[in-house]
């Protein structure tokens, strides 16, 4: 609940909304939404709840079953009449802005029968003047509640604000209220589905609210009641412009000419839409009006629902998040190994072929081993001894085929070693043909008083095989 | 010890219990399936290397076949059950002579089979001129109606200053026999 000027300077501005009668701002929209039924009265009750064998709190949870089902939602704005609540209201200096609830709080606490339960109290500033702020206050005591809070569990549907029924009543029918300029005083009797309610205006503030019940009155009674109302109001001092009556159903003459006692009478018609009370609480809601009766435990019900809300649509989140993780993991395997196991079969369609093929080309290498003479002993003698360098003499060589060549021999300058195999190296790497006469490398292993020792290996290191060092395999030896 | 919590702070409990076990799950998951993955993708890889390699060379068949029945052409083909040793000592004997290559020594041995293909392997010991050693070694390699092939050769300077060479090498006999040729 909002507290404080912000609070209250908000609900003066919501009041003088609805005293200037500015309706065609609603957001007509927003009245479209679910507007839950009242919660003590009938309005939006199906017929049944007529129906006394049955008991209220199980009517009511059929209702909000209902309604939660028609308007596909599990949370409601209550409204509850007058009857049910403590409703004073008090008038504190300006200064004490900030202590309006707590105010509000005390005045309520002292008038509550029920002196042990807590009171959520709803606030709504009415009226401010430069001296004072006149604020309507109400609490729902939860033992008043108690058959609604039974329907709500049942239901299982939750409330996010309870407003009064009678200031939903006067938003909606502020307009006819108001016909008559220039009152200031005046009396408002309100005969709806739960009976009398009892309004007092000063210049268009509330500044007495009282719920008859629904029980039927007399015109004796309800001049009673209403002299008590005025009595308790600001006393009889200050006359009754106006009295206005709102019923949906006829009203006696004898009960028109007994308030003709208080003031002129005027009898407003109604729309006889059954859901007016309710739009105009609707309109309260949009426009932000701060009295909120809700009581505790339901805030916290609403709270827990939708922490519950959240809490399943973050489990389901995790549970997706979950099943696509462990569907990656396990999934990008079994992809592969279905790819695999087709390509496999693709390979095994063409095996008859392959092999007979493969055949054929172990054939002719193994022939071709046979007759290559571009890796022969002597075409190896012969461009080891071409690349020999003037001062060098050859003393030894060694070739085996496919293995390695040795070259063994004898210089004047040391660097002339190095440009043989650098020389060497170029043999290496293919010629023009692109036929690499030492497919492995080319090795420098010894060199020590004009002396050089060179080693090549003829192994082709993209074969299978790993190549052979020659000069491992000698020392092994 | 958890009796104390509203319904809310149990739920972040769990929550943060559950992300935990989340967390580890992953990773020791995530481990194992890094392993099955690369493996995965592996024996993919290696399958569709081998069918490219495989249909590669299937692709080749007729070029193979082609080459192949050249190459054999060159092979020269020996009676069924003729001794191959003699054959081709005496044919190494006639060019060794003709290159003025001195053979000291030879040793023929056992005709192998590999495949369609025989051999049989000589290792002699030889003393020559360079220019004799070269002109051997060419004659081998352009024998008609012979495949030899030199496997290894070993050639060191014969003492000091002689202008002679000498080593040993084995050289391989490569034929056909007549059952063979045709395969």
């Amino acid at each position: 609940m909002e507290s404080g000027g912000g609070f209250a300077r908000q609900a003066a501005e919501a009041w003088s909304l609805a005293a200037e009668s500015v309706a065609p701002d609603t957001d007509d929209a927003a009245l479209d939404r679910p507007v839950p039924p009242d919660g003590a009265s009938a309005d939006a009750l199906p017929q049944e709840v007529a129906d006394e064998a049955q008991p209220a709190a199980e009517m009511l949870a059929q209702a909000f079953h209902e309604a939660s089902q028609t308007f596909k939602t599990r949370e409601f704005v209550l409204s509850v009449p007058l009857s049910r609540l403590l409703v004073r209201v008090v008038r504190v200096p300006v200064d004490e802005r900030d202590d309006i609830i707590d105010t509000a709080q005390k005045e309520l606490e002292a008038v509550s029968p029920f002196p042990d339960g807590s009171l959520a109290v709803g606030v709504e500033t009415v009226a401010e003047t430069d001296r004072e702020i006149v604020a309507a206050v109400a609490a729902l005591p939860a033992e008043a509640a108690g058959d609604i809070s039974e329907a709500l569990t049942a239901a299982k549907v939750c409330v996010t604000r309870t407003d009064v029924t009678a200031f939903g009543r006067l938003r909606a029918f502020w307009p006819q209220i108001c016909a008559k300029e220039g009152v200031s005083r005046r009396l408002v009797l309100m005969n709806l589905d739960d009976g009398w309610d009892i309004v007092v205006l000063d210049d268009g503030a509330p500044v007495f609210l009282r719920g008859l019940g629904a029980e039927a009155k007399t015109s004796e009674e309800l001049a009673r009641d209403v002299t008590l109302s005025l009595l308790q109001a600001s006393g009889l001092s200050k006359p009754i412009e106006e009295v206005v009556v709102f019923s949906e159903t006829k009203v006696d003459d004898a009960v028109l000419d007994r308030l003709a006692t208080f003031g002129p009478v005027r009898l407003a018609e109604m729309s006889g839409d059954e859901f007016e009370s309710a739009e105009g609480v609707a309109q309260r809601t949009v426009e932000g009006a701060t009295c909120d009766v809700t009581p505790e435990d339901w805030a916290v019900a609403l709270r827990e629902a939708r922490f519950k809300k959240k809490m399943i649509v973050g489990i389901s989140a995790a549970m997706a998040v979950w099943l696509l993780v462990m569907g990656v993991f396990f999934g990008v395997p079994f992809v592969y190994g279905q790819l695999t196991a087709r390509q496999t079969a693709q390979s095994r369609r063409h095996q008859a072929a392959y092999r007979a093929v493969k055949s054929i080309e172990t054939k002719l290498k193994m022939v071709q081993g046979y007759s290559d003479r571009e890796h022969g002993a002597l075409m190896l003698l012969k461009r080891i001894s071409d690349e020999l360098p003037a001062g060098a003499r050859l003393r030894e060589f060694r070739y085996t085929r496919g293995d390695s060549v040795f070259v063994q021999g004898d210089v004047e300058q040391d660097s002339v070693v190095y440009d043989y195999k650098n020389a060497l190296f170029a043999l290496r790497d293919g010629d023009e043909d692109g036929a690499k006469l030492f497919p492995g490398g080319v090795e420098l292993s010894g060199l020590r008083q004009n002396k050089f020792r060179l080693d090549a290996v003829l192994k082709d290191p993209e074969e299978d095989e790993a190549p052979v060092r020659a000069t491992a395999r000698r020392r092994a030896k | 010890m958890t009796g104390n919590l509203s319904l809310r702070d149990r739920a972040i409990l769990l929550g943060v219990v559950v992300l935990a076990l989340y967390g580890l799950a992953v990773v020791l998951w995530f481990m194992k399936f890094d392993r099955d993955w690369s493996k995965s993708i592996k024996s993919y890889e290696s399958a569709v290397k081998t069918y490219r390699r495989e249909a590669a060379l299937i692709a080749k068949r007729d070029a193979l076949q082609a080459q192949y029945e050249e190459e054999q052409e060159k092979i020269p083909v020996l009676p069924e059950d003729s001794p191959s040793d003699t054959h081709w000592m005496a044919l190494l004997t006639g060019l060794a002579e003709k290159h003025h290559v001195s053979i000291s020594g030879k040793k023929p041995g056992k005709e192998e089979q590999e495949d369609v293909l025989s051999k049989l392997e000589v290792e002699v010991e030889w003393t020559a001129s360079l220019s004799s050693l070269v002109k051997f070694l060419y004659a081998l390699e352009t024998a008609e109606r012979a495949m030899f092939d030199v496997r290894s050769i070993g050639v060191a300077t014969s003492g000091r200053n002689t202008g002679y060479l000498k080593g040993k090498m084995t050289i391989c006999c490569a034929y056909l026999r007549e059952e063979g040729k045709d395969k």
